[in-house]
């Protein structure tokens, strides 16, 4: 009746990998941030390599943190039930699949998360467990990140020039959002695996 | 793991709303046999499976888990109730989403049209539906295999109700 058990993976590496990806992402948008908004209006201007750099390196570390990060989430959702935490909604793939799903990206990754931090702090009765706050500001700082980034992409495609600082707004606006939210998901990720690595001593994390 | 089961006895069931036979509780939860308690959140059920859910009502309890929601669709009691409904709202609701889907991208193709919202409704929809028709699937055949259960009746239920 009952599926067997996952057996627990350490996820201490990629949590440890995952933080730091993260903090790195959020000082490439601060750099970002500062160069968008030096160089407004102007992009003739002698920060336009610098900006394309930055943007690139950007790209290359976000590609990098999203990977980090699917993977601790997929292996800590796993964890969570092999320390045994059942009734947790979906599958550790499905923990990961719903980033990709379109309108349901907008709330499942939040519970998906949110619900392998209950099942981590207590697994045997995990529902009745609170969630912190910082999870909730964490989806609401990525989210808005993610809808001015999306916003400015358009206005930038639509409108082109005339639009310019509209769209160089939106970009600032959206890499001052994802710098919170990295930070936030860095503590959530040191969080869930200090608490699944306090149930499991041979952890590399502790 | 999406169909389990919980033995125990049911502490505290705390009814959140109702809709049509649908009855969504803030929380059910329940004493184990080895006195520890176990919860479920926002669990959903049948009103037919709901009528049993009563704080002191022990058994078996036959819990599902969907990929955004989990409630209960079944009941085996100390007192020979037994009871089976399981919700299939959001079962037929990815249906009418894929119907949906399938009639508007119909309609805008003979006017060689396309709608990338027609899209996301079968991208949602199909799967879904699947998904949800497997989880009821399972959930009927976990009740039908476990039929030779009964539970044994609590010194406290079995106790006459007045002296």
């Amino acid at each position: 009746m009952a599926d067997a058990l996952p057996s627990y993976r350490d996820a201490g590496g990629v949590a440890i990998w995952a933080r730091w990806l993260l903090y790195g992402h959020a000082l490439l948008a601060l750099g970002s941030a500062v160069l968008l908004w030096m160089s407004q209006d102007d992009y003739s201007s002698s920060f336009a390599p610098v900006a394309a750099v930055v943007a690139l390196a950007q790209l290359a570390v976000f590609l990098a943190t999203a990977v980090a990060v699917l993977r601790w989430l997929y292996l800590a959702n796993a964890n969570a039930r092999a320390l045994g935490a059942d009734d947790l909604m979906g599958s550790p793939a499905m923990a990961v699949g719903w980033f990709f799903v379109p309108l349901l990206n907008l709330a499942m990754p939040y519970m998906t998360v949110r619900d392998t931090w209950k099942a981590s702090a207590n697994p045997k009765d995990w529902q009745i467990q609170p969630a912190p706050a910082m999870i909730g500001l964490w989806w609401a700082c990525w989210l808005l990140s993610g809808i001015s980034g999306i916003l400015a992409f358009r206005i930038g495609l639509e409108f082109s020039k005339e639009a310019g600082g509209a769209a160089d707004f939106l970009n600032v606006l959206s890499a001052l959002f994802s710098i919170p939210a990295a930070f936030l998901l860095a503590w959530i990720i040191g969080r869930i695996q200090h608490m699944q690595s306090a149930a499991w001593p041979a952890s590399v994390y502790n | 793991m999406a169909v389990s089961t919980i033995d125990g006895t049911i502490q505290e069931a705390v009814l959140k709303r109702s809709a049509l036979n649908i009855r969504i509780y803030r929380h059910i939860t329940f004493q184990l046999a080895d006195g520890t308690s176990k919860s479920i959140v926002k669990p959903i059920a049948d009103a037919k499976v709901a009528a049993l859910l009563q704080p002191g009502a022990s058994g078996r309890f036959y819990i599902f888990t969907a990929p955004d929601h989990r409630g209960i669709h079944g009941v085996r009691d100390d007192q020979g109730h037994e009871v089976f409904a399981f919700p299939k709202n959001n079962e037929k609701a990815m249906m009418i989403v894929t119907l949906f889907g399938i009639g508007i991208s119909a309609l805008l193709l003979t006017m060689n049209l396309f709608s990338g919202w027609a899209i996301i409704c079968l991208a949602i929809g199909i799967p879904f539906y699947f998904i949800y028709r497997n989880i009821r699937m399972n959930a009927e055949r976990q009740f039908a295999a476990d039929g030779g259960y009964r539970p044994i009746a609590t010194a406290a239920a079995a106790q006459p109700a007045s002296v």
